[in-house]
Formats: structure tokens, sequence, C-alpha cells
């Protein structure tokens, strides 16, 4: 290494403290002291009481957390292909197919709801949906239901409201493959004989393989600890883990079980993100 | 002669811009046919039309008779070498090669059987499982080249193939591609900006100028006769002098150009007496000594301002009287240096008689 360059990541490193100062006193430290209290045991007035075991992850384990465990699985994994389905055309559209001119504008498009808190935005579902809402006063008033549906407190609502909410997650790295993608190549595939859909298939879609992947990472994790959506549009069956963990903490005081739940989290998230990024590494390595 | 691609009154429009105007060309079977002109002109559109990558606004393209104009890219027997060779980034060399007899749903065996004989053809077996990535320019080239010809096309179309190769290897492929086409037998539409590669491997060359195809012919037809000033400048023509056919002399043509010379050609080209053309005169027809060997029919006597030498060849710019600058061309060898009184002369058969573009 020459002495500039010695010098110059000498000069990064120390612009990088305070964002790794950061990192472990928010972060790395918290998590470490929440291991140790998913060890420990519940207080009689919600405290903590500091004798071992493992009997939290024990508990954790049981047939009713495991249900909530594949719900909420099965919750964060229709959300991340509903946004997959519906942002991919919509990035494809922006990166490939629009005139350059609009395509920051429709980009902003994407983002704007950002504007505005996400607290109040999901509010503003329930608005929408409830049954005297908007949604159900137009279909009686239009004479297409005799009484208004139940849209709100269910798993429908909660997974409107959470792929609203990240849609543009997934939006937004699409796009950025998308938008280095050579068109070239698709005339090359369309040359050799590929139908537009062959095309699609065969160079396309392995092509933005990375940006789908950091999407669904995107999409999927956030999902995987929702529990505003779920509280708010939600039904007292459509509970989620990130709700229960929220309740455990907040109301039941139970904090030892509730750092376990939470950790249990925190590995299914690592275990996905680690296989995600192998094989984002193994697609990009081709390039 | 049975007819590989014919186009009838091509046009096409891009922002009020005509790019083809009205081309019509038909191109033999088995033919080598290179569209030549300089970036701008229309020719990588024209082989895009040939492709199906653009619908003519009007014309017709027709492929073995039969009319394609409408038919999109996929349903054309015709396959592409791209400028930058466009391989799939994500799939290995046999899967590139590969990729046109999968799409057709060839089997299995017959895939392995065609990507290796292409392979082969390439001189590239054992790359099988490289990736596009870690090929070096002329393989990249040759895959491109393998991946097109694994279709069994009626027709090959290369975009300005060599252009990302350096000027040896371009060489080398030149010959090679030259080689490869008479052994398949194939007809081969090829663009390019560069005259020299475009007389290396045609049969026949187009030259192309805004839209328009200015001159079609033989490699030697185009650059030793040359229609046009665009088509003569465009293949090495240095010197252009605008002079008017007064008469005839002892069989040849006599013009006078503006600064008082006269000079004769063998031909009137398609002037008639009081009209003017440009005359041309390629620098390397241009002798040019201190004493000629023997007197030329148009002969001058001037003095060098520049003398440029290159190696194998001199350049000696002689500026004549009556303000003529006359650019010559010869071997390389001990001669009349800067400042020095030349006599330059050429005869009246390398006198180009042009007419507009």
């Amino acid at each position: 290494m020459r002495a500039d360059e010695a010098r110059s990541s000498r000069w990064l490193a120390t612009l990088m403290d305070p964002a790794l100062g950061w990192l472990f006193a928010f972060f790395l430290l918290p998590l470490a002291v929440m291991l140790v209290i998913s060890f420990a045991r519940r207080g009689t007035y919600g405290g903590v009481e500091w004798i071992y075991s493992l009997n939290n992850y024990v508990r954790a384990m049981s047939p009713d957390y495991l249900t909530i465990y594949a719900r909420t699985l099965a919750m964060a994994g229709a959300t991340t292909v509903l946004c997959l389905l519906m942002a991919y055309p919509a990035a494809y559209y922006i990166a490939v197919k629009a005139d350059p001119k609009w395509r920051n504008f429709y980009l902003l498009l994407a983002v704007v709801p950002f504007w505005t808190s996400f607290l109040i935005r999901t509010y503003a579902w329930i608005l929408l949906l409830r049954t005297e809402g908007l949604v159900n006063t137009l279909l009686v008033g239009m004479g297409l239901v005799s009484e208004p549906l139940k849209l709100l407190y269910c798993d429908s609502a909660v997974l409107m409201g959470l792929v609203y909410g990240e849609l543009p997650f997934m939006i937004l790295p699409l796009y950025t493959t998308l938008a280095k993608l050579d068109t070239g190549l698709l005339e090359a595939a369309e040359d050799l004989g590929a139908s537009p859909a062959q095309a699609f298939w065969t160079v396309t879609l392995p092509l933005t393989l990375p940006g789908i992947i950091v999407g669904t990472v995107f999409v999927f994790i956030p999902s995987l600890g929702a529990f505003v959506t779920p509280d708010l549009l939600g039904g007292s069956k459509s509970i989620m883990i990130g709700n229960r963990v929220q309740d455990l903490f907040a109301s039941v005081r139970d904090q030892p079980f509730g750092a376990a739940i939470s950790f249990l989290l925190t590995l299914i998230v690592l275990a996905m993100l680690f296989v995600s990024m192998r094989v984002k590494k193994a697609t990009e390595a081709m390039e | 002669m049975t007819t590989s691609v014919e186009l009838v009154r091509i046009s096409k429009k891009y922002q009020d811009q005509l790019i083809a105007d009205s081309i019509n060309i038909e191109v033999a079977k088995g033919e080598f046919l290179t569209l030549l002109g300089p970036s701008g002109c229309g020719k990588t559109t024209t082989l895009r039309i040939i492709g199906g990558f653009e619908v003519p606004d009007s014309g017709t393209v027709l492929i073995n008779g039969e009319d394609v104009t409408a038919l999109p890219p996929y349903r054309r027997r015709v396959n592409t070498v791209f400028q930058h060779y466009a391989l799939f980034p994500h799939l290995t060399v046999f899967e590139n090669i590969a990729y046109g007899l999968r799409r057709k749903g060839a089997s299995t065996d017959l895939v392995k059987e065609r990507v290796a004989r292409g392979l082969e053809r390439i001189q590239m077996r054992g790359s099988e499982k490289k990736l596009p990535a870690q090929l070096s320019g002329g393989q990249k080239q040759r895959v491109a080249m393998a991946r097109a010809l694994a279709c069994d096309p009626e027709v090959l179309l290369l975009d300005e193939p060599m252009s990302a190769l350096d000027v040896k290897l371009r060489k080398e492929m030149q010959v090679e591609l030259k080689h490869l086409q008479k052994d398949l037998g194939l007809t081969f539409i090829f663009v390019t900006h560069d005259q020299e590669e475009a007389l290396v491997m045609s049969d026949r060359i187009a030259v192309m100028n805004r839209g328009r195809l200015e001159h079609v012919g033989s490699a030697e037809e185009v650059y030793e006769r040359p229609r046009t000033e665009f088509v003569a400048d465009f293949l090495g023509v240095k010197n252009f002098l605008r002079a008017t056919l007064e008469g005839a002399e002892k069989g040849r043509f006599r013009w006078m150009a503006a600064g008082g010379q006269a000079i004769l050609s063998d031909t009137g080209g398609t002037a008639k007496v009081g009209e003017s053309r440009m005359l041309g005169v390629r620098p390397e027809k241009i002798d040019c000594a201190e004493q000629l060997a023997k007197p030329a029919v148009n002969q001058f006597s001037g003095r060098v301002e520049d003398l440029l030498y290159t190696g194998s060849t001199t350049s000696r710019h002689v500026a004549v009287a009556s303000g003529m600058r006359l650019e010559t061309l010869a071997p390389s060898r001990p001669g009349a240096g800067v400042g020095s009184e030349v006599q330059v002369g050429f005869d009246s058969k390398n006198v180009l008689v042009l007419d507009e573009s």
C-alpha cells in the first residue's frame, strides 16, 4: 500500500468512527443486553430476575408460538410476493420503457408516500376500509353490494397495509438493476429466435436477479417484524410475532420472554440474509 | 443467381430526418455485401431493418423471396453479430452458442453436436464453461459468430463486428471471416465505416451517404471508378478540382480548371460540353520527381510544401501554379525534400470525373 493510500484509509477509518460508535452503542450493546435478559426470569412485578435458564426458549417453541411464527412468515412471504409482482412491471416501465425525461418523476412518485408519517398513512387505510369508509360507501352507493363488506380488521387488510408500505422498497432496487440492463441483450435474444416472453425469462429475469434478491430482503425483513400495521388494521386473529413482542414488553411485562422471541426473530432474519447474500453473490459472479 | 435479400424502396425517418431514403438493393445468395459509410449514414439502420429490429416507414424487405417486412426478428431466418457482441453475461460460452437452438426446441444431442461443431469452427474447444467476462475481445467476437451461425441462418448480418478489436487482430479476423463466408457459402451483409475492411472482404460494396446508396459495385469498381464526389472522397481520393468540360482533344476530354489549368481525361463521365464537374485524382496515381522519367499527359511543376513520412509510404504535398495543391503518395525512397522544385504528373486515365452526391 502506498503512503497516500494508507493515509486516506486512516482518514476513512476516522470518518467512520461515529457510525461505528453509534452501531455499537445503540445496536450491538442492546442486542447483547437482550441476549442476556432472554435467559433470565420474569420478576413478580415485571422486573428481571437474574436466574438463568433455557425456559424462555423452550416456551417460545410451544405450538401456540409456532403458529404465530408460521402466520408471520406466511404474511411476510405473501407481502414479498405481492410486492414483487406489482413492483417488477412498474420498475421495468420506469427503467426501460418510460421516456427518460420522465424517469426521475416516476421514481419520485414511488417515494412520495415517505413524505407522510407511516402512522398517518396507516390510519388513512382505516378510513378507507372501515364499514362506513370510502370503499364501502362507494360499493353500496353503486349498488354493487347490498351491505358493507368487512374489509378492515382481517388478514387481507393487514396484507394490503404491508404491501402498500413496503412497495417502494421493492421498486427501487429493481429499478436499479433494470436500469443497468443492456437492452441490446434482449435484441440478441430475439435475433436468436426468442419471443419477447422467452427473452424475458431467459435474459431479463436472470440478469435482474440481484435486484429481486435485494428487494426481497428489503421487504421481507421489515414485514417479518411488522407490528404497527397488524395492530391497526388487523383483527384479534391477525396477530403477528411483532405484536406478540410488543405485548410482552409493554403490557404483559415479561421482558425475558419477549427478548427470547425477539432473538429468535433476529436469528431467522440473519439466516435469511446469509442465504440471500450467497445467492446474490453467485448470480453476480457471472457478470 | 438467386436473390437472398431484397430491399425495395425502403425508407425510414427519425424525427423528420431521413435515415434510409428509398433504398433498393438485391443481395445474391452467398454474396458478401458491405454497407460502407460514415456514422449516421443509415447503414446500421438498414441492417436493423433487415434484421427486423426496425420497421421501415415504407418499402418491402424480402428474404428468399418472402415478404418479411412485418415479421419480428425471432421469426426471420436471419442472425446478427452485434457491434459489442451482446453475449449473454450470465450464460457460459456453451449456453450462449446453444441459445438459439434451445429456443427452437432442439434435442439435447443436436444442441451438443452443433455447439461442438461451432466451437471447432472458431477454434475454441475447451472454453465451453467460460463466461463471456473471461474472454478476450477476439474470443468474444468468435463466440458471437458461432452463436449466430449455430441457428443455421439464411443470411448473416454483421454490425461493425471488428470495431472493438485492435488493428492487428482486426486484420487477422478479416481474413478469417472472409474464409468462413466462402466455406459456408452464406450470404453476409456487413456494416463498416472502414474502407479498407470493406475492400478486403466484400464481393460488393454499397457506399451509403445520408440514407441513400451512392454507389453499389465491386470493390475494384467502387475504388477505381467512384461515381460521386462523396464516394471518391470516402475511398481515399485526396485531390479534387472543379473544372468545366471544354471539348475533345486527340480522343481525350479537355477540361479547364478554375485556376486556368487545362486537364485531360479519358472519360467525360456524365458531363456535356460547357458543364462543370468535380475531377478527382488519387495521390498514389500522381508521380512526383525533380525530373519526371517520361512526360505525363497532365504535367505541372511546383514546389514541395509538406512531406509526410509514414514508413512504407511518403506523401508529398506539392503547390503548383494557380494555387492548386496536389497530394501525392509513393513508396518511400530518397527524393525531393520540402522546398524542392519538382514536377508532378498523372495520366489522363487516372482522372476521375465525379457527379455531385
